[in-house]
């Protein structure tokens, strides 16, 4: 997978496995062979590793989710969930923008792809064995 | 205060409820989500309508607000966020959109989303980091929006907040 295009290969209920074949991101339709909950995942972890070759995956995220869902508009969602630490008592604010800089930076990584999913990037509190 | 800063000084009460007394209650923070995002809508809602109408007849701004859609405005914020706009609005643009009128759109969509799901989405648990982020969000838009509205870009950014539907075409 690239920054705009994901590489597939079919596979038949018997077992036979066909050719590869490339597929730009943004072409990829809600409810197609391709709009599948592992491809959605393999795209925000090829996005994360960037970001950490790039060293801007910062220490204080823990993990991530990745979703699919209808929007409150009723429009196919990608939904990313940013986990960080939990804020048990008063966060401060400085701390608080640090995560929405997080958010933000992988809402416009996505949005750039121009997906057929409209991508949601939301923080949440990351817990031990989830 | 105005209405738009009391329910953003709601919303940030909303959050900081049940600190250190366990897990704070949904009621708690779900009404922090969909208070900061009122917030917000109302900030905008009322520049629109102030920048589409005169004072006079009285009552007149209010109802031209009154007919703000929410899914409208959601739409035009994306296009803004994604820069994804149509020919009536790019021939507006001297240059690429100033970057807090691009991070108001993007907090309000963000905002609008969760509100979303605040309000009818009882599967969905909300915990404090998520809604101290989405408080966040909406006190850094009134900073930013306080920074541009009398800006051009702010004025294109209000009115395809009303317009969209046409402009869209």
């Amino acid at each position: 997978m690239t920054n705009w295009e994901a590489v597939f290969r079919v596979r038949s209920a018997d077992g036979l496995i066909g050719s590869e074949f490339k597929t730009r991101l943004s072409m990829i339709q809600p409810q197609s062979d391709e709009d599948k909950s592992q491809f959605w995942k393999m795209l925000v972890d090829d996005l994360v590793r960037v970001l950490k070759a790039k060293g801007e995956y910062p220490d204080f995220v823990k993990g991530y989710e990745v979703t699919t869902d209808r929007d409150s508009t009723g429009e196919p969602g990608l939904y990313v969930k940013i986990l960080v630490k939990p804020a048990h008592g008063a966060t401060d604010d400085a701390t608080v923008s640090k995560w929405n800089d997080f958010v933000n930076l992988v809402q416009d990584s996505l949005g750039r792809l121009r997906l057929q999913r409209w991508p949601y990037v939301e923080l949440g509190e990351w817990r031990r064995r989830r | 205060m105005s209405l738009p800063l009391d329910l953003l000084e709601q919303a940030h009460f909303l959050s900081q409820r049940e600190v250190g007394r366990g897990r704070p209650r949904q009621a708690s923070l779900r009404r922090a989500v969909s208070t900061a995002y009122y917030a917000v809508f109302h900030l905008l809602s009322a520049d629109a309508s102030s920048q589409a109408c005169p004072v006079n007849p009285m009552g007149l701004r209010e109802r031209v607000q009154r007919s703000l859609a929410h899914d409208t405005m959601k739409q035009a914020a994306n296009a803004i966020q994604s820069n994804n706009l149509p020919t009536q609005m790019v021939s507006l643009l001297a240059r690429p959109m100033n970057a807090q009128v691009i991070s108001v759109a993007r907090g309000f969509v963000r905002l609008q989303e969760q509100r979303h799901k605040a309000d009818y989405d009882m599967s969905d648990q909300f915990d404090r980091t998520r809604v101290l982020g989405l408080v966040r969000v909406a006190e850094q838009i009134f900073r930013d929006w306080s920074a541009v509205r009398n800006t051009e870009d702010a004025h294109i950014f209000l009115a395809a907040l009303m317009f969209w539907k046409l402009w869209s075409k």
